[in-house]
């Protein structure tokens, strides 16, 4: 059974102090029923040092009492327990039983504690990674480094609207019904500009903008696309078609992408982040999701001779999102990362701060926070999904995250 | 110039899409003009206890064993002859001081006790303790460490004895996190209680009261189509596969 003692030294190790880890076993002939809060063994024979090795999540303790181990002799080994010293020390576990092993100079025995790091308590949202897990299996030997920095990170941003670009990578519109695209500086959801959009051609009903991208993104995890528009006027929403007036598409090519329509329903005035699952897009052609750089936005009005004053609809951050997973070992999309100052724990839990300043990390929005144990790359311990933060040089972010260490089952 | 007004709807909003635990919001303005936003988010990792095993192995035999007070009597026994693993003086491959290792090697360990603290036995599929736990003589499902066990028709996976307890076992709780398994109205789920005698159907998650009791745990689960535990969910987080036991004291 784990004791108390050992939450403290592990938080002890994500605080950066001075800690201690088992690397001895003792065993003795007490059957006295083991507890949290045992601080020795009911009575000590025997100490020998201990193997740690581990798996995955899992902490392997062996420990083998040879035959030529004669203050053994004739004596019942009932209970074990794991200690940071050959003597005397702290107790990190302790385990009895009634029959217990009679040990004798004709027998070996072998003692195998298995022992894991678990992270249950994670969910969508919030994750303790395995990356951070193997850090603390590897404090266990005294190994590890302990966290240092925080870091924030974005969605895969495949663009910002915050300038047109240059062709054959710029914002073109249809050249037909749709006017002519140009930023908007003042009404922004992301970064410095936005892109504003409307329809002064009355030939068709349909108006559209595209974009080739520079160079290729790859989306191949992305499981979510999201858009934020702005429709002005309740008169320009009116005016779009009822079913399948406005279409996204995100592709590898004009004729490779996945497509997803909105009806008017769905619309509203004001600004709104267009929401779409991967899973409910349709493919035209074969678009490849690892080498995306073809973007559109397809719009359609009830009548053809419907128009939009332009600047009255206006589109910005085309980007993509995933979900946190344990075997995350970076941040999504990280732009910007900060020492952390002066851990402090108390008793299990640890508290740790960062900052982002006002003049630090902007032009972007800030979705993902990543706790590292190094300055760049580095091992991620853990990490949390937030609300899109605008980041700006009137706006500062604090990130103050408090990691625990418990007993798996325990209320301590 | 922000107002105390557009913070607190900026906090509202914030506060009410509620995406990490604990809290995220706003402080107050700490200048006229700029806006300081704090994260607040907690996580805990947990220690979790598993099995400890307690094994035997038995070193009888004619070979001497030095600073050993039975086998270790001169002129009663003969130096180690199993070239490959005892110490043989002056054997240039079994005589390695301090490698090679002394008696005849002839005995393996055997588990003698196996302790579940607070009686939940817990396991993760390491390979570490499939060697301990997975029965493979009788056990035909693919258990691949650290990841799943995979199930075709008529597949089986059945464990070693889980538990040495002093007393008898009277109930457990045969706990598998349901959203690991897929197709879960393919297995059927067993414990015994009698160290494999008698096998009990049981409901996942659901107390079972032994009908034939005994000292050691085993599980066994039977599938009748296509199956796969797995040991993480969709976001990579682990359920152990468990069973809380008591006993009859």
């Amino acid at each position: 059974m784990i004791n108390i003692n050992f939450p403290i030294e592990v938080a002890k190790f994500i605080a950066n102090e001075s800690y201690s880890y088992p690397l001895y076993l003792g065993v003795g002939d007490s059957n006295t029923l083991e507890t949290t809060s045992d601080t020795s063994l009911g009575n000590e024979l025997y100490r020998e040092s201990l193997i740690l090795t581990n798996e995955d999540v899992v902490l392997i303790q062996t420990s083998e009492i040879l035959s030529t181990t004669s203050v053994l002799y004739s004596e019942t080994i009932k209970e074990t327990g794991t200690f940071d010293l050959s003597s005397s020390g702290s107790l990190f576990d302790r385990s009895a039983t009634n029959t217990g092993i009679l040990f004798d100079a004709g027998t070996e025995v072998k003692i195998t504690k298995f022992m894991a790091v678990d992270n249950s308590n994670s969910n969508v949202n919030y994750i303790f990674t395995d990356d951070g897990i193997n850090e603390l299996i590897l404090s266990f030997k005294g190994l590890g480094d302990s966290p240092s920095h925080i870091a924030w990170g974005s969605d895969l941003i495949f663009d910002k609207c915050d300038a047109l670009g240059s062709a054959p990578n710029n914002w073109t519109d249809d050249s037909s019904a749709a006017t002519t695209p140009d930023i908007n500086t003042s009404n922004v959801i992301e970064g410095t500009g936005s892109v504003n959009m409307g329809k002064d051609g009355t030939g068709s009903a349909v108006f559209s903008y595209k974009k080739d991208l520079a160079s290729t993104i790859d989306a191949s995890n992305v499981t979510y696309f999201y858009l934020d528009i702005n429709i002005e006027e309740s008169t320009d929403l009116d005016k779009l078609k009822e079913t399948g007036s406005l279409q996204l598409r995100i592709g590898s090519s004009s004729s490779d992408y996945k497509y997803y329509s909105f009806d008017r329903a769905s619309l509203n005035v004001g600004w709104q982040t267009l929401n779409i699952p991967v899973s409910l897009m349709t493919d035209t052609g074969s678009p490849n999701m690892a080498a995306i750089d073809y973007l559109g936005i397809f719009m359609e009005t009830t009548n053809a001779t419907d128009v939009i004053t332009h600047g009255n609809l206006i589109m910005d951050y085309w980007r993509g999102y995933w979900s946190l997973n344990s075997t995350d070992t970076t941040l999504h999309n990280e732009n910007f990362r900060d020492s952390i100052t002066n851990p402090i724990r108390t008793g299990t839990s640890v508290f740790i701060t960062s900052n982002m300043g006002l003049t630090e990390g902007n032009t972007y929005n800030y979705k993902f926070t990543g706790v590292f144990n190094d300055s760049s790359t580095g091992d991620l311990f853990f990490e949390f999904k937030s609300f899109d933060e605008v980041k700006s040089s009137v706006s500062q972010i604090t990130s103050d995250i408090t990691l625990s260490v418990r007993i798996y089952g325990y209320s301590n | 110039m922000a107002t105390q007004t557009s913070i607190n709807n900026l906090s509202n909003v914030l506060s009410s899409s509620g995406n990490v635990q604990g809290n995220l919001k706003t402080s107050t303005i700490t200048k006229s003009n700029t806006f300081s936003r704090i994260q607040i988010a907690n996580s805990t990792v947990n220690l979790m206890d598993m099995p400890e095993i307690r094994e035997t192995k038995s070193i009888a035999g004619d070979i001497l064993l030095w600073g050993n007070s039975v086998f270790g009597i001169w002129n009663s026994f003969k130096w180690g002859n199993s070239s490959s693993t005892s110490f043989v003086l002056g054997n240039s491959l079994a005589g390695v001081l301090g490698i090679s290792k002394l008696g005849s090697q002839s005995s393996s360990y055997q588990v003698r006790e196996i302790i579940n603290p607070n009686r939940i036995f817990r396991w993760l599929l390491s390979s570490a303790e499939n060697t301990y736990w997975v029965d493979t003589g009788n056990t035909t499902a693919t258990v691949t460490a650290s990841t799943s066990i995979a199930f075709t028709t008529g597949q089986i996976l059945q464990t070693n004895k889980l538990s040495t307890e002093y007393y008898n076992l009277s109930d457990a709780i045969f706990i598998i996190n349901g959203s690991n398994i897929t197709n879960s109205s393919n297995l059927t789920y067993y414990l015994s209680a009698d160290n494999g005698s008698n096998f009990e159907a049981v409901t996942l998650n659901t107390l079972h009261t032994f009908t034939n009791v005994g000292k050691n745990l085993i599980i066994k689960i039977v599938a009748s189509g296509n199956a796969t535990i797995s040991l993480k969910n969709s976001v990579g987080i682990r359920s152990p596969i468990a069973i809380d036991y008591e006993v009859t004291t």
